[in-house]
């Protein structure tokens, strides 16, 4: 196996991780995503130009075969409106609200928790704080994988860590 | 105390995030075999090689429509009077322009004005003329 697919190999956990919060944790969507990813890899359409670690830029592969299939899917399947209708329904933090995909998705009600206090958060900053607590990343790079500058990424990453907090502490607290 | 609170809550997000990472383990599809990464190389070996094909083909496209073009297109229709007039103007002609005429453009010119110029003017002369 070539040295580029063994380090995608280690990296696959992580990446499968990634592609789940690229696609709003639902799970089938991340396959079909991480899939089409190592597909870019293989034919040449994602090149690595060593600019970056691997990890960052398989990262931003991700990210952007995420956004390019969903805009796909929003455009030709109608049960993807169901996949959105949830994501929404999720991020207005409708009361007793349980997105099926979610619940079967995770067994730890923790992660459940964090999950939908996370899709509250806006995209960005939902994004770098997933980089950097779920997948080690420093802020630079969550920003080079989010494709936005330092700044920004350090503005998203304390901003979006004090609105997570404050999520989960209400969570708890009504609970 | 703020930042004992602080280190306290990033922590916990911590915890959150690696029971999160550890789920997302356990749920993770198998990383695709090698057998479906060599048959994909091969497949990509073969798109590699056609893949200047589509390319190629517009470029001959453009090209035929180029000279499709070319050989399709017809004269400008020009207007007879304003050609007329084009010519006419270009070159103006005066009466001494006309009347200039060098040994070059007739060589047997040179003698014959002494004949006819020379010779006394009779009245015969000038009936016959």
């Amino acid at each position: 196996m070539p040295p580029l697919l063994e380090e995608l190999k280690a990296l696959h956990n992580d990446s499968f991780g990634w592609s789940l919060a690229c696609c709003a944790w639902h799970r089938d969507l991340a396959e079909d995503v991480l899939q089409e990813a190592y597909l870019r890899v293989l034919d040449g359409r994602a090149d690595f130009n060593e600019k970056s670690t691997i990890k960052t830029w398989f990262f931003a592969v991700i990210r952007r075969v995420a956004a390019d299939m969903q805009r796909t899917h929003k455009r030709r399947s109608i049960l993807n409106l169901r996949v959105v209708a949830d994501t929404l329904a999720s991020v207005q933090g409708s009361v007793g609200h349980t997105n099926p995909m979610i619940d079967t998705l995770y067994e730890g009600e923790t992660s459940q928790q964090l999950q939908r206090a996370l899709l509250q958060l806006p995209q960005r900053q939902r994004e770098v704080l997933h980089l950097v607590f779920y997948s080690g990343f420093t802020v630079e790079e969550a920003a080079a994988t989010a494709q936005i500058t330092v700044g920004s990424a350090r503005t998203h990453y304390h901003r979006g860590k004090e609105r997570l907090l404050q999520l989960l502490t209400e969570n708890d607290e009504n609970e | 105390m703020n930042d004992t609170k602080a280190t306290g809550s990033v922590i916990s997000l911590e915890n959150r995030f690696r029971q999160m990472r550890c789920e997302d383990t356990q749920l993770a599809p198998d990383f695709p075999s090698e057998a479906v990464f060599s048959q994909r190389d091969s497949s990509v070996a073969g798109h590699t090689a056609y893949h200047a094909i589509p390319k190629v083909a517009a470029a001959v496209a453009i090209l035929a429509a180029l000279v499709l073009l070319l050989l399709t297109r017809e004269p400008v229709p020009e207007d007879p009077a304003l050609l007329y007039t084009a010519i006419m103007t270009a070159n103006p002609l005066t009466t001494e322009s006309l009347l200039s005429v060098s040994s070059d453009t007739l060589p047997g010119m040179s003698s014959l004005p002494e004949m006819y110029e020379t010779g006394p003017v009779t009245d015969e002369r000038q009936r016959t003329n």
